[in-house]
């Protein structure tokens, strides 16, 4: 048997659907070489030798294994986008000869875009998460610039402006002994100021001289100078401001701070920080009365107007309008009212300062300019513009330089749903879609048929040709029939004589290509924008943007994206469905759209509860539409849309939902099965306690609903089965949290979220996150941090029913008393992981492979055999198709699907199948947008690219050809033979 | 029986002069010794020739006949020799025990159709029961190779995936 070694391997092929050919034909490759051995005795060394041989096939597989790519291939079937992500600060550059702008983003990024284009020149990106959070942008000065990032200590890194190289980098970890009585210090943050107050912290950049602002309460101001380049520090100044509290809301105008204290009789205080001249400068105070006037009602806003000159306005009447003040010696009020959502910035035109007022109303961005200190209207500067790209626009920076035909502003504009546009004088230059670098939820959809295609289908569709009365109308038949071939022969024409075909409100390339690689990608991104973008070039098709809502909970983005009704069902129209939140009520909205056009189906629905959970129904309407199952706040459910009420009391017996509340720790089950077809009811018929004391519920991964298992089993050396336990309501449940004994614990739970029966547990010690988890199957592949051993490692479980199955025909979760095998391994993986997700085909045939994600900006495709758990430790004990263990994973560099095109800071991987077997759609998101496919077990249904058709049908024809003209000669030559 | 015998025999070999009588000896004449009428009218030419063919068909249909059985010890070292690996050679060899038989009793009609008598059922029962015993040996060869679907594994391919009963959704709640 151990001759009969790994096939699938070798060729790297599916599966073969008969163990015997596998066999068969694998000895022929194996055994072709040596000659066949004329004695017994020679035989037993002679399979010694083959299984050398074995080992080595086995090597070269794998290296067959990763799809690798020809440098003609590259960028054939895969593309990338770069983003950098809304912006926080921007400024531009007018120093360099290559005009550029310096962004900042709330991505931890900092870029430089091209003036002219908006492409990025250089893109630098910093850590994850609050490490790498950008503080501040310094202006540009000669040929470089400083940005502050990061938390305790923050960095202070110098870039160089032409090529974004890091010129110099220091912490500010400076530890006051003086200040550890300070209610502010807090130990676990290094001794500098509690995590929660590090919002209040304020940066100031200016002349290479870096301030770091920490407002202290009920006490002052406490002003350090460092040099920004070298790190060393000037000088430490405080500056006694007792109002300070935690009710004051402290903004910085440079080099003035502006508090705002108290709600009804507000009081403005403003000091200046870097007044040196005066030993113990003093607060100014203003009262709201002498800006807005009597009447005026708060709450009030304070503001910074960002620009070049410290002014802040104030907005009353809960937003409705503002004012601003001019931060000096003594602040000067400007007794003129601004709408309230109207954006602000101040620009300088020679020694002019010009306030510009950017207001968005119905589609229309104004920008009107002002004059600072005499508000006369600067009608020359303002600017008017409509543009689809263009919704509620901020101004983040702007400058107007007089040049000889006179005065062109460029301004840089922040839009709400997070574009970056560039205007100059009233015209757009370029738009750039950030919202794309902060993506929430994926869908790839399949595209509909061609318009030819479609006419063949309604022909044929049953629902139309048959009458009222349910009689065949033979002649309207025949009718449909001629006119639907003369279309075909009038598009056939069209197309012969090169002539385009009328147009159509659908592009006539977003149809469905025979092998089905051409889909489209549904994206929901965090600022509520949705997009379409088609596969082959990840051109944007259409975008949408859902007004006023927000992600579910309150600390993440989560929105949910269901996929309602494919494009399979023509003439129904495909429609896709998004979960998410009001932004003022919190509560629940679906929103339903045509994922192909972008057209809102039945547009934004208010649900009028909170959503507590959801789920997509698995059966469909008449109208083959997948209804939305949601459980709100009170555990009530309701049916989106309500009309298929009636479906889902229908399938209530078999469909189950469970929730999991994360601070309670507990995991519940409900099951429908008490609907009626009028009211559906929520029963809870399970609950799990899990321990809240030092145990988070961190994830719960379930399948993927769309998965098919082909192979139902595991063929052993022996050549019995081991059956595998598919149980598709299987889900992992990870939690994470400080054990007793030892410093950190993660613990997994696999669970049957239908019985509530816990299938398998297992704890690690001293391991952390991150841990990302893939689900597919019967296996589990999980990584996490191995803090003992300091190294990310992978960890597998494989769960089998036995030798026998205990039911061939269904899978029932109520029914199953057997508790699964469990098999585990744990393998150490050399880099660290950002996310992992498992390749999908259509019908399951083809081996999975496991898309990783890396930090340092690959993706890598990693076989699953190179993780299979029966990987033996004892060599001996060898299986069909099974490498021995190794407790490192090697990664090669060819298995790297996106070569050198690095991708930064993802955050998911989406897989889809493809309409060949062999292939998976793999879209990666983050920062970056990375699509490519892959062929875990080679392309072995399509021919190779340069499958030689012309030599072929040269060889078939001359055969054929020469087979007849022999006949001929040959009957001739009878022929004479018979007359001799 | 030892009695009747010997006068049987002396029927045969002894001559009776007994009777002098000339009616009787006109009558009968006994026939000189070893002289056997029934003998010398079977030994006619056409007979012969008849009787000799005959002969040699039955010898051969039954050479024919027997023939797979005899071919059995040849097989059986064969398939020794062979051994149980999984290579071109065994396979071609197993592949030819297993198709010559199979092959021979398409033809077996043919094969038969020179031989009548009244042996043919029995030969051809024979030569069918022969070449059975050849499939067997080939199958026999072919299960020690492993080469046949006999276990759970070769028909793991056609095992349906299990029909789920419950559906189920949900996760960690947002609220």
């Amino acid at each position: 048997m151990l001759t009969s070694c790994s096939h699938e391997i070798t060729n790297g092929c599916a599966p073969t659907v008969l163990q015997l050919r596998s066999r068969v034909t694998f000895t022929l490759f194996t055994v072709m070489a040596p000659f066949l051995p004329s004695f017994r005795g020679n035989i037993k060394r002679f399979l010694t030798d083959v299984q050398l041989l074995q080992y080595l096939i086995v090597l070269f597989g794998l290296f067959n294994l990763s799809l690798c790519l020809y440098e003609d291939q590259v960028g054939k079937f895969d593309w990338r986008q770069n983003y950098v992500g809304r912006i926080k600060f921007a400024s531009f550059d007018t120093v360099s000869t290559a005009k550029k702008i310096i962004v900042a983003t709330e991505e931890n990024v900092v870029a430089a875009l091209n003036l002219k284009s908006g492409q990025i020149l250089w893109r630098r990106v910093f850590e994850r998460g609050y490490a790498g959070r950008i503080h501040a942008l310094s202006g540009i000065s000669d040929g470089d610039f400083v940005t502050v990032s990061g938390g305790v200590p923050a960095l202070v890194r110098a870039w160089d402006l032409a090529t974004g190289h890091i010129l110099h980098e220091w912490p500010i970890a400076d530890q006051n002994p003086d200040r550890l009585d300070s209610p502010f210090i807090s130990f676990s943050t290094e001794g500098l100021y509690s995590i929660e107050r590090i919002e209040d912290v304020k940066w100031h950049i200016k002349d290479g001289t870096l301030h770091h602002i920490l407002p202290i309460y009920n006490s002052g101001i406490e002003v350090t100078s460092y040099d920004s380049k070298t790190g060393e520090k000037l000088n430490n100044r405080f500056i006694s401001a007792p109002f300070i509290s935690e009710d004051t809301d402290c903004i910085l105008a440079a080099p003035y701070l502006a508090c705002l204290r108290g709600d009804s009789l507000a009081v403005l205080f403003m000091i200046n920080l870097f007044d040196t001249t005066a030993d113990v400068p003093s607060p100014v105070l203003t009262t709201i009365n002498t800006i807005f006037g009597a009447g005026a009602e708060g709450p009030y806003k304070l503001e910074t107007v960002l620009g070049d000159e410290p002014v802040v306005s104030i907005s009353t009447d809960n937003g409705q309008r503002k004012r601003i003040i001019i931060a000096g010696e003594t602040p000067v009020p400007i007794e003129r009212d601004i709408i309230g959502n109207t954006s602000l910035y101040v620009t300088s035109l020679d020694k002019e300062k010009i306030l510009l007022e950017t207001t968005y109303k119905n589609g229309m961005t104004e920008v009107a300019a002002f004059e600072l200190h005499t508000s006369t209207p600067r009608p020359q500067l303002s600017v008017a513009l409509t543009h689809s790209s263009v919704q509620a626009p901020t101004i983040v920076a702007s400058i107007c330089p007089r040049q000889s035909k006179g005065v062109t502003c460029r301004h840089l504009l922040s839009c709400e749903d997070h574009v970056i546009a560039l205007l100059q004088h009233s015209k757009l230059v370029w738009a750039r879609e950030e919202a794309l670098a902060k993506i929430i939820a994926v869908e790839i959809i399949e595209l509909p048929m061609s318009e030819g295609e479609q006419a063949i289908e309604t022909e044929f569709d049953q629902k139309e040709s048959i009458d009222v009365d349910g009689s065949w109308d033979v002649f309207s038949m025949f009718l449909r029939r001629i006119c639907s071939q003369v279309n075909q022969a009038r598009a056939l024409l069209q197309t012969a004589l090169g002539r385009e075909p009328p147009q159509s409100n659908q592009r006539a390339d977003l149809v469905r290509d025979r092998f089905g690689l051409h889909k489209m990608i549904v994206v929901v991104t965090a600022a509520g924008k949705l997009f379409g973008i088609e596969t082959r070039k990840g051109e944007i098709i259409w975008q949408l943007t859902v007004p006023n809502i927000r992600g579910l909970t309150k600390d993440s983005d989560k929105m949910l994206l269901y996929v309602q009704r494919g494009s399979r069902h023509f003439p129904h129209s495909p429609q896709c469905a998004l979960v998410a939140a009001d932004k003022d009520t919190n509560e629940g909205i679906v929103y339903t759209f045509n994922p192909i056009t972008g057209q809102p189906l039945e547009g934004l629905t208010r649900l009028g509860y909170k959503i507590k959970q959801s789920m997509l129904l698995h059966a469909p309407t008449e109208e083959f539409l997948r209804s939305i199952v949601i459980l709100d706040a009170r555990d009530r459910v309701h049916v989106y849309p309500e009309c298929a009420t009636a479906v889902a009391a229908s399938v209530g017996k078999s469909t189950y939902l469970f929730t999991a509340d994360q601070t309670a720790g507990v995991l519940s089950g409900f099951s429908l099965a008490y609907s009626t077809p009028q009211n559906l009811i929520a029963h809870k018929v399970w609950e799990v306690v899990m321990s809240t004391k030092n145990q988070r519920i961190t994830q719960i991964v379930s399948k993927n609903p769309i998965e098919r298992v082909h192979s139902q089993g595991r063929v052993l050396g022996d050549r019995s089965v081991l059956y595998k336990y598919i149980n598709p309501n299987l889900v992992a449940v990870v939690t994470q949290g400080v054990g007793s004994t030892h410093k950190n614990t993660l613990n997994l739970y696999l669970l049957d979220v239908i019985s509530g029966a816990m299938v398998f547990s297992l704890v690690h010690k001293r391991a952390r996150g991150p841990v990302h988890v893939v689900h597919s199957e019967n296996w589990l592949v999980y990584s996490y941090y191995n803090e003992k051993s300091r190294r990310t490692e992978i960890a597998t479980l494989e769960l089998y029913e036995g030798k026998t199955q205990s039911n061939t025909t269904v899978f029932s979760s109520l029914a199953t008393t057997k508790l699964p095998i469990v098999e585990r391994q744990a393998f150490i993986f050399p880099l660290s992981i950002e996310s992992i997700r498992e390749t999908i085909t259509e019908k399951g045939i083809t081996s999975k492979h496991i898309m990783v994600a890396l930090a340092n900006g690959g993706i890598l495709e990693l076989p699953w055999m190179l993780v299979d758990p029966r990987r033996p430790t004892n060599p001996e004990m060898r299986e069909e198709g099974v490498i021995p263990y190794m407790p490192e994973i090697p990664i090669h560099m060819d298995a790297i699907v996106n070569y050198n095109q690095s991708v930064a800071k993802v955050s998911g991987i989406h897989t889809s199948p493809s309409g060949l077997e062999s292939t998976c759609l793999v879209f990666v998101y983050g920062l970056d947008l990375f699509y490519t496919r892959v062929a875990p077990s080679k392309t072995f249904d399509v021919l190779k690219e340069d499958f030689d058709y012309y030599l072929i049908i040269i060889v078939l024809a001359a055969l054929v050809i020469s087979s007849y003209v022999t006949k001929k000669l040959a009957s001739q030559k009878a022929q004479k033979q018979a007359w001799k | 029986m030892a009695v009747a015998k010997q006068s049987t025999k002396k029927l045969k070999w002894a001559l009776d002069f007994s009777h002098k009588n000339k009616q009787e000896k006109n009558v009968d004449i006994a026939s000189p010794p070893g002289y056997n009428p029934s003998v010398a009218l079977n030994h006619g030419t056409e007979l012969m020739r008849e009787l000799d063919s005959n002969h040699l068909i039955i010898k051969k249909s039954w050479d024919l006949a027997l023939g797979p059985l005899k071919q059995v010890p040849m097989n059986l070292f064969i398939m020794y020799m062979a051994g149980n690996s999984i290579s071109i050679f065994p396979i071609m060899m197993v592949g030819m025990l297993i198709m010559r038989p199979v092959k021979a009793l398409f033809v077996l009609q043919q094969t038969f159709k020179v031989i009548e008598g009244t042996h043919a059922f029995g030969q051809k029962f024979v030569f069918f029961l022969g070449q059975l015993v050849n499939i067997a040996l080939a199958l026999y060869k072919c299960q020690s190779m492993g080469l046949l679907p006999t276990h759970a594994s070769d028909w793991l391919a056609f095992v349906e995936p299990q029909t789920r009963v419950e559906y189920s959704g949900g996760g960690i709640i947002y609220v």
